[in-house]
């Protein structure tokens, strides 16, 4: 039985896979295995393939691989289904796929700023071994389909143009800085899928994170919607540092889960795709909706920095070449992303009158 | 500065193909001296799939590689002599050694598109042995513009001079053409070069359409004497080519003669576009797999026209025969369905 | 009991390794003393970890060391490798299959030569190729029916997929050492090996065909005998079947034969990796079966 906030999840993923009719039939009999499967990406897709089977006639199976595995199936106790096997993987050892499996994706890796400043060497380690480890397993199966490296829109380094970001604005990358790690071992993560893909003829196709938005993320990740959303939720002052005009897009869950999809069945060999939202929205207007979800609505402080206008903080995605080859919509806005994570969280904490519930 | 376009001739390589691999030695002679007089830059000889390829599999070869090679060697002198070669039935020891000291000049090191990193070791060799090689990418439609210069940077990388881009299955469009040819043009520090085929037509305009994205060596047979629906007419390219301000270095009337000796003497039947042909350019298939179509779509009652088009659907190669009768079956199937329904 | 198995090394942690790891443990009469390489962080080695085997990135060195464990080494290294390897196993008189193409030894294809194998006594065998594996015993059997064979073809197709960068370096090492093999094993005058990597997807499963050119073929005979050779090559192959037996065309008999591998290690396309396994691992368990006897 799901309850009501996991009946909504469900109806969110009904929503988004209704924009792709020819997904159902295109993986009907396919073995799905997410590396790094028990996070935000895992879990969604997880939810996506439920709805798949129990609402639109499909018959796929995913199987979640993470070090968490116990956890997760104890937080997620409405997914214990035959559909969804959870398995406890290190990645960072040389591990082996479930024999059926036909589609990867691998959404492994260190994301957290936090332990990129304390642990680098781990991110180093993780990132790139998981990675590795995960395209030899993939290479033994019988029948792989395709491999979808999660990458992250942050390749594309410095000194980007101020507008939204294509998949081939490659940009330069300073890589003797600590703080460039992550994104350094991104790019050294699909030179190594493109290294494997080519020598031994791995279907490969990347997918490139921007801002994801959603049920299923950690609270405390560190990312500034979630940061408004947590002081909202405790009752604090939702704290903007610097003016509040950066942009970012954001993508919600369920289209992750969708776009994903889609990009296994239909995405081509080589191919980049951007995996983000289409509207860009500032810091200043995020926190403004979140407060006006806010009951009683909190006040929004600007921690201004000095105004530097050659630098630019903005990044967010053109996802128009996703959406013309692989045939994907957004179907949420960032506003009732927003809304969504909200009652998730709140449902969790506790702070669920903290809610303004009407529009 | 003018304009160049190295011309490469594959007539009495890609037209045995079309004899079955049955080019007499007096032919090999005439053919050689003919183009030695009109200036063709280079001529290619030898068994249509290249040095070592005469096989029960592909078709034995009436001469031996040795003696093409030496009746063509003496009738050629200041026109260079070529072959084509594909690892996996030519081997460094047995045929390249034998090729260079029988003086070939330039060896063309042909993969599938998708499989350059099997001529590293042939590409080397040669290089090593001071000949000019280039590498060459076959079936090339099969793979998108980005792979296909991967796989060519990958030639690159081990020593070839050249990268030549071959539409066996005469799959493209101009269009087509232009994109992966500027595409390559881009990734590689070394000239590009386009093979046609005829099937839907366009053996001249894709010729065109390469040189315009910037290749500067193309291939042409005479008459379009080559496998199925044959390559660019090469006398034609001559002329075009002409009229367009590009130097060949080919002597036009020449050439007209080198042509026409080769449709008097050379070519039984000349090369025109069948509706197999059509049918398996639009697909992009394998056209070798037209006899085995036939019989198996006459045995199901299937058009083996829409056998094709599934099988180009299916991206399937040669090797893949068995696909042909599952391919069928499926068809076969389906149209029942479809008349059950109708009942 | 252990001391009843022979008792082998595993040079080489790479996929063929690997693979005849698996198949040495389901084996009755071998025993893995060692799996041996030169870095822990390969796949295979931890594989071999998992299953609880002795391990060392030592490489020869360690199968120097416990010597006196070892009866025999497969060495899955390479065909340069191999020479150094073969220096010093060879003063250390232990027996080695080699699964390279350095063929320094005696070649060895199970269904036609393991008597001889066995009785010579020899020291280094080696397994020729894949598609010698596949091809060989059946040119064999064409051949030991018909006086005077001309010629003799073998044409491999493997799934792109399934050829990795070894196999892809040293394509001339493996049309050269079946033709060897063919010649020696047929009598034939000439031979030619041709392979062909196909790229399909799904990978296809690896596809020979044996063309031979005899003046007089007695089809029934020569079917007969291919009748009996298949039967001895599924003993240690299962997934070996015959696709088109044996038909005259022209001049020629054409036999064509798939292979579809276990699936221990690789993916059941690779029957080309699986079949010179099958057939290493059927050699030694013959040199075990003897060695009790």
């Amino acid at each position: 039985m799901l309850d009501a906030m996991q009946r909504q999840l469900r109806m969110d993923c009904i929503a988004s896979l209704a924009t792709m009719p020819s997904l159902g039939g295109k993986l009907a009999g396919h073995r799905i295995a997410v590396v790094g499967g028990t996070g935000f990406v895992g879990s969604w897709l997880a939810e996506a393939v439920t709805a798949l089977n129990d609402d639109l006639g499909c018959s796929v199976r995913i199987d979640l691989l993470g070090r968490s595995a116990a956890a997760w199936q104890v937080a997620h106790a409405h997914l214990k289904r035959s559909d969804v096997e959870v398995h406890a993987v290190d990645a960072r050892s040389p591990f082996e796929l479930p024999r059926e499996t036909t589609m990867v994706v691998f959404a492994a890796g260190i994301a957290d700023p936090r332990v990129q400043a304390s642990d680098p060497h781990r991110v180093f380690e993780t990132n790139i071994f998981c990675l590795d480890h995960s395209l030899a397993a993939a290479g033994r199966l019988e029948n792989i389909h395709r491999f979808v490296n999660l990458s992250s829109g942050l390749v594309l380094g410095g000194d980007l143009p101020r507008r939204a970001l294509t998949e081939t604005d490659l940009g330069s990358l300073d890589f003797t800085r600590l703080h460039n790690l992550y994104a350094e071992t991104r790019r050294a993560a699909e030179s190594l899928a493109g290294a494997y893909a080519s020598q031994h003829r791995l279907p490969l196709s990347t997918a490139r994170a921007f801002t994801f938005l959603g049920p299923y993320q950690p609270l405390d990740a560190p990312w500034a919607v979630n940061n408004f959303i947590r002081d909202a939720l405790s009752g604090h002052e939702i704290r903007i540092h610097g003016d509040g005009a950066t942009r970012r897009s954001y993508l919600y869950g369920s289209d992750v889960a969708g776009w994903l999809l889609k990009t296994l069945v239909d995405g081509s060999d080589g191919g980049a795709y951007n995996l983000g939202g289409i509207e860009p929205v500032t810091h200043g207007d995020a926190a403004t909706w979140v407060a006006a979800r806010t009951t009683p609505s909190p006040q929004l402080v600007y921690k201004s920095l000095p105004r530097d206008e050659s630098r630019n903080h903005d990044f967010y995605s053109d996802v128009s070449h996703t959406m013309k080859a692989l045939g994907v919509q957004v179907t949420f806005d960032v506003r009732t992303s927003i809304e969504r994570s909200m009652r998730w969280h709140a449902s969790r904490i506790g702070a669920a009158r903290r809610v303004r519930l009407d529009a | 500065m003018g304009k160049h376009v190295l011309i490469s001739d594959p007539t009495l390589r890609d037209g045995n193909h079309a004899v079955r691999h049955k080019i007499s030695k007096e032919n090999f002679a005439a053919y050689c001296a003919a183009a030695e007089r009109a200036g063709v830059p280079i001529v290619e000889v030898g068994h249509g799939n290249g040095l070592g390829a005469s096989s029960m599999l592909i078709g034995e070869c009436a001469l031996t590689d040795e003696t093409i090679l030496r009746v063509s060697r003496e009738n050629l002198s200041k026109s260079k002599l070529s072959i084509h070669a594909i690892p996996g039935f030519c081997t460094i020891q047995r045929h390249l050694t034998m090729a260079i000291e029988l003086g070939v000049d330039v060896f063309r090191i042909a993969s599938h598109c998708t499989e350059a990193d099997i001529t590293q070791r042939h590409i080397d060799y040669v290089r090593s042995k001071g000949k000019e090689v280039f590498g060459v990418l076959m079936m090339s439609h099969m793979a998108s513009p980005e792979v296909l210069a991967d796989e060519a940077r990958k030639m690159q990388a081990y020593g070839a001079e050249g990268l030549i881009i071959m539409d066996s299955a005469g799959a493209y469009l101009p269009a087509d053409v232009t994109k992966r040819i500027s595409t390559l043009v881009d990734a590689l520090s070394i000239p590009v070069g386009f093979h046609a085929h005829n099937n839907l037509g366009m053996g001249i305009a894709n010729s065109v359409a390469a040189v315009e994205a910037g290749a500067s060596m193309i291939d042409g047979s005479a008459r379009g004497f080559g496998a199925g629906a044959g390559n660019a007419q090469l006398e034609v390219l001559v002329a075009v080519f002409q009229q367009m301000g590009y130097e060949t270095g080919i002597d036009l009337y020449k050439m007209l003669d080198a042509a026409d000796l080769a449709e008097k003497q050379m070519i039984p039947s000349l090369p025109y576009i069948s509706s197999t042909s059509i049918v398996s350019g639009m697909s992009g298939v394998f056209s070798g797999f037209v006899k085995q179509v036939n019989s198996i779509g006459a045995e199901h009652g299937v058009d083996p026209r829409d056998i094709f088009f599934e099988l180009g659907r299916r991206n399937a190669v040669a090797g893949q025969e068995s696909l042909i009768l599952e391919v069928t079956l499926q068809l076969a199937q389906a149209q029942k369905n479809a008349s059950a329904q109708h009942a | 009991m252990t001391s009843k198995k022979l008792r082998v090394a595993i040079l080489g942690t790479g996929n063929i390794g690997t693979d005849l790891l698996i198949k040495v443990m389901r084996s009755k009469s071998l025993h893995c003393s060692l799996f041996v390489g030169r870095n822990f962080r390969s796949d295979g080695m931890q594989k071999a970890s998992n299953l609880g085997v002795n391990i060392s990135d030592r490489g020869l060195d360690a199968i120097v060391q416990q010597a006196d464990d070892i009866d025999l080494v497969f060495d899955a290294t390479s065909a340069t490798a191999h020479l150094e390897n073969w220096s010093v196993l060879e003063r250390l008189g232990k027996k080695v299959i080699d699964m390279t193409p350095a063929k320094v030894g005696k070649l060895c294809v199970p269904a036609i030569n393991s008597d001889e194998i066995i009785s010579a006594r020899a020291a280094n065998i080696n397994m020729v190729t894949c598609g010698g594996q596949a091809s060989v015993p059946i040119a064999n059997a064409i051949a030991s029916v018909q006086n005077d064979i001309e010629y003799i073809e073998v044409a491999s197709s493997i799934a792109s997929r399934s050829a990795g960068p070894a196999t892809r370096a040293n394509l001339d090492e493996y049309i050269e050492t079946t033709e060897l093999a063919l010649l020696k094993f047929t009598g034939a005058r000439h031979a030619k090996a041709i392979l062909i990597l196909n790229p399909a997807r799904p990978p296809i499963d690896m596809q020979t065909t044996i063309y031979a050119k005899i003046a007089n073929p007695n089809l029934s005979a020569i079917r007969d005998s291919v009748n009996d050779m298949m039967k001895r090559i599924i003993a240690y192959v299962p997934g070996y079947q015959l696709i088109v037996p044996p038909t005259i065309e022209g001049d020629k008999v054409t036999t064509t034969v798939k292979v579809l591998g276990n699936g221990d290690y690789l993916p059941r396309y690779a029957g080309n990796l699986d079949i010179i396994n099958c057939a290493a691992i059927g050699i030694a368990e013959t040199i075990a079966r003897q060695g009790k006897e």
